[in-house]
Order: C-alpha cells, then sequence, then structure tokens
C-alpha cells in the first residue's frame, strides 16, 4: 500500500505551514503555468511565458461544430488496389554449372497490381472480387534464355482472380458465402495444423507476401450461430492444390521434371468441412472435421522405382484448437489426427497425429513475441518411408519463434522469424528479418533478408543457397 | 469504474482518480466529490461516429487514418467496434474489445487483419502501448478503476473563459503505472458541465509528458461530447509527435444490436 505524500504533496504540507496563502497560491501557478507551456504549438515555448500568455494560445473557443477535413464518405462501392515493386537479390548462390541457369544476383524485380473491388448490396448483401496480376522483369534483365519454359511460365508473369464471393445474412443466426474464398482454420500463426482448406503458394518458401500465401478456393459455406457458437459446414467443389517450384527454378529440388499430377475430377470428388467454434471471454475452443485432398502430392512408382506420375492423398480431419487468454500471455493449443496418408514407397496408408502448442507475449510495450512447436507423429511407421523417396520421418518436428515490434507510432515495423525443423533441430531452418517504414498515407517500402540453414530435410538441403536480401515498395489506393 | 463511450472520454477520465484514505484533506475530499460528479456524467449510449485520426510527426509529416466506431454498453460493461475505413492499406482492418467493469477481469480484445483473413486474439495487460501509432495509449481507450488512484485539487482557474479545477491524480500502485504507461497525471475540469478538458500525463519512460486539450466540445443530444482532441507527446519542450483525432457524424442512442459487437459481424467488415 502507498501512502499518499509525495513531494509535491510534502511541499505543499511545509508550504501551508510556513508561508501565508498568497505565497502558496503564487506557488501553484507557477508550476502549473510551467506546465502549461506544454499545451503551446511552438515548438520552443520561452520560460517567460505566463498562464496568461499560453492561454492566449488557444484561440480556437472550445465549443464550436468542428468538422473532419475530409469527411468520411459510406458508398456501396469500394475499389482499393495495391501496386508494389518487389525486388530481391540472391548473395548465397554459387556459379551455376554448364547449361544451367546463373541464380546469382538479382532474382526478383516484380511490379504488381493486385485490385479489389466490394460491393454492398444492402446492409446484409456484399461482394468481393479481387484479382492478381505481376510482371517480373529480372528474368528479361538476366536473359530470358537461360531459363527453363517452366520457370518462365511460373515465375516471370501471372494473371488470375483471387477471391470472388458473395456473402449474406440469410437469417439472424445464418449466414451464406459462396464463391472463391479463404477460411482460416486455428489460433497458430507461424505453423499450420488445422489450417488445411486453402493450398498456400510454396512456389518461393519464405518469401511470399502474407496476402498471397493461402490460394482462394470456390467454397459454398454456410455458417449458423447459436449462443457462443458457430457452426460452419463448407463444401468446396473446386479441387486446387499447392503451387510449387517450377522445374529448373533455384528452389525446385528435383533432379529431372516431376511426373505429370492426377487432378481428380472437380464434380465427382467434392471436399467437404465442418467446422464448431466458440468465443468465449479470455477463451475460444474449435472442433474441426474435414474430407480433403492433400495439397501435397506423393510420387507414383513404376516397377523400377522411377517416378511416373504425382497424386494427392484423400484425407480425413479431425481437429481441435484453443486460445486461451491470461494476463499479458495467449497460450494456443491445436491437435489434428489426419487419417488416409500414401506414400511413393508402399501402398499402406497411414494416419498421423499433430500437436501444436504455443503462446504470445505481448508484456513488452508494441511488441509481441511468440513461440509455436509442433510434432507430426507418423502412425504405424515404416522404416522404407525414410530411406525412399518419400523422405519422411516417423516425427517430424518444428519450431517457430517470431518477434514483431512497432516504432515511431507504427512508422516503423520490425518483423523477425526463426524457423528450425527437426526434432533433433537438426532438419535445417531459416531465418527472416525485415524492417517495413511507412513513409506517407499508404506508401511503405520494406527491406529484409532470409536465410536457409541446410540440414537433413530434403528441401532446405537443397535451397540453402537461395539467401536473399529483398526490398519492396507498395502504395494502395 | 467509469463507463466510457468515447475514445477520448475514457482518456479524460481515466487520468482522473478518487482521492486516498490517508491522505485526505479538505482538498482531496472535493476533488472525490468533483471526480465523482465526472463519473456520473452522462456519456450517452449506443453511439456511432466516424474519426479522423492525423498522425503529425516532430517534421510535420502527417499520415491520416479514418475509422468508424460503434460503442454499447452492457450493463456495466463497455463493447467497442471499430472498423479502419483510410488509408487503401488498412481498410477493413477491424478492432473488437469487451471492457469489462469488473477491474479483476483482463478485456477480451480482437483484431481482424483482412491480409491474414483472420480474426486475432489480442491478450495484453499491458495497456502502455500506443494505440493505432497515436499517441493515445491503449489505456487512454479503456475504463479504468478509479480506485487506483490517489487525487488532489491543486487550484481553480479559468481556460478560455471556462471555470476549471485542477486536479492531480497519481497512482496508488506500480501495477497501474505498468498497466498505464503513466506515473501522474492532472485534469482540468470544467466546473459548469464536468468535462475534463485539458490533461497532462507523465510519461513513465523516455521523460516525456503527453498533453491534452480538447478543442473542440459539442452538446449533442444533451450530452456533452468532444469534436476535436489534440494529444501531443513533448519531451521537455520539444514537441516529439502529436495526434488530431476529430468526429463527425456522432450520433448517440442508435438502434446498436448486440450482434453488431461479435467476431461474425468484425470479419464481415463494416
Amino acid at each position: 500500500m502507498k501512502f499518499g505524500f509525495t513531494h509535491n504533496t510534502l511541499l505543499l504540507c511545509l508550504v501551508l505551514f510556513l508561508l501565508p496563502a498568497s505565497q502558496l497560491i503564487a506557488e501553484e501557478q507557477s508550476n502549473i503555468d510551467e506546465l502549461m507551456q506544454g499545451f503551446d504549438d511552438s515548438e520552443n515555448p520561452t520560460n517567460e511565458d505566463s498562464l496568461d500568455d499560453l492561454l492566449e494560445g488557444f484561440e480556437e473557443p472550445i465549443q464550436g461544430t468542428v468538422t473532419p477535413s475530409t469527411p468520411i464518405v459510406q458508398r456501396s462501392w469500394d475499389l482499393v488496389t495495391l501496386i508494389s515493386l518487389s525486388s530481391s537479390y540472391n548473395y548465397q548462390h554459387q556459379a551455376p554449372i554448364s547449361g544451367e541457369a546463373d541464380y546469382r544476383g538479382l532474382s526478383r524485380f516484380k511490379v504488381k497490381l493486385q485490385p479489389e473491388l466490394r460491393y454492398k448490396f444492402n446492409n446484409k448483401w456484399d461482394s468481393v472480387i479481387s484479382a492478381n496480376g505481376f510482371y517480373d522483369f529480372a528474368y528479361t534483365i538476366n536473359g530470358r534464355d537461360q531459363y527453363t519454359s517452366e520457370t518462365l511460365d511460373t515465375y516471370e508473369s501471372e494473371l488470375e482472380f483471387r477471391e470472388a464471393y458473395i456473402r449474406g445474412t440469410v437469417t439472424r443466426n445464418f449466414d451464406i458465402k459462396v464463391g472463391r474464398q479463404i477460411v482460416v482454420w486455428g489460433k497458430s500463426d507461424s505453423i499450420r495444423v488445422v489450417d488445411v482448406l486453402n493450398p498456400l503458394d510454396f512456389r518461393e518458401p519464405g518469401m511470399v507476401d502474407i496476402e498471397d500465401l493461402r490460394l482462394p478456393i470456390t467454397m459454398l459455406k454456410a455458417d449458423y450461430y447459436f449462443d457462443q457458437w458457430n457452426l460452419s459446414a463448407i463444401a468446396i467443389p473446386e479441387i486446387r492444390f499447392n503451387k510449387m517450384p517450377a522445374y529448373g527454378s533455384d528452389f525446385y529440388v528435383g533432379n529431372g521434371k516431376s511426373p505429370s499430377e492426377e487432378v481428380p475430377n472437380d464434380l465427382e470428388n467434392f471436399e467437404f468441412a465442418l467446422a464448431l467454434e466458440g468465443i468465449f471471454s479470455g477463451w475460444d475452443l474449435s472442433f474441426y472435421f474435414a474430407k480433403y485432398y492433400d495439397d501435397q502430392a506423393h510420387m507414383i512408382l513404376n516397377s523400377s522405382n522411377n517416378p511416373i506420375g504425382q497424386k494427392h492423398s484423400q484425407l480425413n480431419l479431425l481437429g481441435a484448437a484453443t486460445n486461451i487468454a491470461f494476463g499479458d500471455w495467449l497460450l494456443k493449443v491445436e491437435t489434428a489426427f489426419i487419417d488416409g496418408l500414401e506414400f511413393a514407397s508402399t501402398e499402406t496408408s497411414f494416419s498421423r497425429a499433430d500437436i501444436l502448442l504455443g503462446v504470445d507475449y505481448a508484456g513488452f510495450t508494441d511488441t509481441t513475441l511468440t513461440i509455436e512447436a509442433v510434432n507430426r507423429k507418423l502412425l504405424d511407421y515404416e522404416d522404407v518411408l525414410l530411406t525412399s523417396i518419400d523422405r519422411t520421418e516417423e516425427n517430424e518436428g518444428q519450431i517457430a519463434l517470431r518477434y514483431s515490434g512497432s516504432f515511431m507510432h507504427d512508422k516503423v515495423k520490425l518483423v523477425g522469424l526463426i524457423a528450425i525443423l527437426g526434432t533433433d533441430f537438426d532438419a535445417g531452418a531459416y531465418y527472416r528479418g525485415s524492417i517495413e517504414y511507412e513513409i506517407m498515407n499508404a506508401t511503405s517500402v520494406t527491406f529484409g533478408g532470409i536465410a536457409y540453414q541446410s540440414g537433413d530435410n530434403f528441401l532446405l538441403k537443397n535451397i540453402a543457397q537461395n539467401d536473399r536480401l529483398f526490398f519492396d515498395i507498395r502504395y494502395s489506393f | 469504474m467509469i463507463n466510457i463511450q468515447h475514445p477520448a472520454l475514457t482518456l479524460f477520465l481515466s487520468i482522473l482518480a478518487l482521492s486516498f484514505a490517508f491522505n485526505v484533506s479538505a482538498e482531496d475530499a472535493k476533488a472525490r466529490q468533483i471526480m465523482e460528479k465526472v463519473d456520473a456524467r452522462d456519456e450517452g449510449d449506443n453511439r456511432i461516429s466516424d474519426m479522423e485520426m492525423i498522425l503529425i510527426d516532430r517534421r510535420g509529416n502527417e499520415r491520416i487514418r479514418k475509422i468508424h466506431s460503434m460503442t454499447k454498453d452492457k450493463n456495466e460493461d463497455t463493447h467497442r467496434i471499430m472498423f479502419f475505413l483510410e488509408p487503401a492499406d488498412v481498410t477493413n482492418t477491424g478492432f473488437l474489445t469487451y471492457d469489462y467493469d469488473d477491474n479483476s477481469r483482463d478485456d477480451d480484445q480482437w483484431l481482424y487483419l483482412p491480409a491474414l483473413r483472420k480474426s486475432k486474439r489480442i491478450s495484453s495487460s499491458d495497456k502502455s502501448g500506443s494505440f493505432m501509432g497515436s499517441d493515445f495509449s491503449y489505456s487512454d481507450m479503456t475504463s479504468r478503476d478509479l480506485d487506483d488512484y490517489e487525487y488532489e485539487l491543486k487550484k481553480e482557474m479559468e481556460i478560455n473563459g471556462q471555470k476549471v479545477w485542477v486536479i492531480e491524480s497519481i497512482p496508488r500502485s506500480k501495477e497501474v503505472i505498468e498497466e498505464t504507461g503513466y506515473t501522474k497525471s492532472m485534469a482540468f475540469v470544467r466546473q459548469d458541465n464536468y468535462v475534463v478538458i485539458r490533461g497532462i500525463n507523465w510519461v513513465k519512460e523516455g521523460k516525456k509528458m503527453k498533453f491534452m486539450d480538447m478543442k473542440g466540445l459539442e452538446l449533442i443530444d444533451g450530452i456533452w461530447t468532444p469534436t476535436e482532441i489534440h494529444m501531443t507527446t513533448k519531451k521537455g519542450k520539444s514537441t516529439q509527435h502529436k495526434t488530431i483525432l476529430k468526429f463527425d457524424n456522432i450520433k448517440y442512442n442508435q438502434p446498436l444490436d448486440e450482434s453488431l459487437f461479435t467476431v461474425r459481424r468484425l470479419e464481415k467488415g463494416l
């Protein structure tokens, strides 16, 4: 317990006993006059400023109508466009062997345009349509002839619709959302356990903008809300898989071209999903079920163990996730049981149990620290999975440490991420750090770097030379 | 507990506290009475408003955010939802807060970031951080327990022809200082309507001070409502940063259904 005898109070008591009232008033007046200088708009108020002088600075009356300088107009439509110039420089790659592309130096000089149109029909219905287009001049600058056609097709340019949906409230407790969309499951930020519905853009692991990472797919989503719960039922007619590194690119890890993929017939192979999510004071709880295709394919081998095709397993997921907030801490837990995993080296299908533990700490001002760790255990494991082309261990672990902080009134944002793979931290790692500076409204520049550390993980072992520095400038209007 | 309907009002009221029993003088008792009246002042309910937030750095460079907010009282608690309208790179970002009257209970907060397509629960009892990059802190935006402070009436004076009481508040514990980031505050309370029209906050770190100045005050639906507030952070006499909040389209007693203050609504946007 603290008693109220501060310096000011003590001084006040002494003064009360020792000085006449007029002197006391003068003393208080002096202190407050000094403080009042803080309200002065001038950078260097003088010590001679009296209280009256300072008060003259308040020319505007206290009462009076104040109108925002540019009134906010709420329209039924809203078009937001992002335009960006993104560049990267590979500082680690070694000279190519004869006939291969040279990936040293400039590896990206991409201009991207991303418009998004929102239209609100009324208070209950709205729609969104967005597109993504880019052209990467790095390939022209470096000489297009050295790259494979797959590389140019995948990385040089792109034009596609992203989200395109209509959403509405049918009744007080019932919403529907139809069209290409993104649905995010789970509570974690850096590692996915139950977030399985949307495929991902893995063309340049670690280098994809967060808003582009998840690929939208066509869904029919119905949400029913009751008490503090939300029951979602989702049908997914569009079967779409991860975007993977192209043959010939510096992120492609195979020796030759990958064989073609079996793509399930959309109309006969709907994916389905159910989610029950509760939001309570201080904690959340969610349950998930999904019948879906593995977004990452496995190889199909012939009798000579040569790849002749790629197939996506049909999986069943049963999962749960929770958030528990206490003070500056946010605990995150996700768990999933996945059934139907297939591999190249065996006819057996497998089940896997995943568990993720994570925590956010926000006790430092304008800073969030996050740690997440996952273990994925393949049940009824067979050793052939490790020695074959599958290169899959019984237990696969990953830990991710993330720092994000903002400074100078959100003008500067620092983000750091360390991701280490392997239950013994021996599978490799990658490190990414960036600093973003907001130059003016809706305009920012970002500088950063990413480094890949080789390890037992097949991907990281083969892309360890791909360390990059990057510089982006973004403008939204 | 103060029931705040307005971010700025939250600031004004949060810097005010009741006097501590041991340090009671005639002036402290009067300060408490004043603050009880400030606390009891009608601040309206079911409020909607548009807010323009102008961030000005020491070189005079401006950044502008525009926000639509809705606030509703639920018994003694306050629910608030805000949607960013501008600039374009933060459009549709939303922030939902359940501010509980019970001081022992952490607020529930969620942030919706369109880039992630995800609502993220925010867990932080440290409210000293900058609110959306402004000179206002999160503690300025949420209510506080008046019993956390000692109060002293310093003097009476006039500001813009209005008689005010100058009341100093000092946190009663280190925990309150840690949570709010302020070691001391001074409020200038108008004597005719019990509105705090100026405030000074001593920031715990960096030897900084924050000066809040209400530049606009209107009587809307019978409720004294700030329409323009300046918050200036100074170190010594040097201005470090300044935030101007301008409010428009303020309406009270709107038919705001509880379903507006949900994560469901947060993700749908305005």
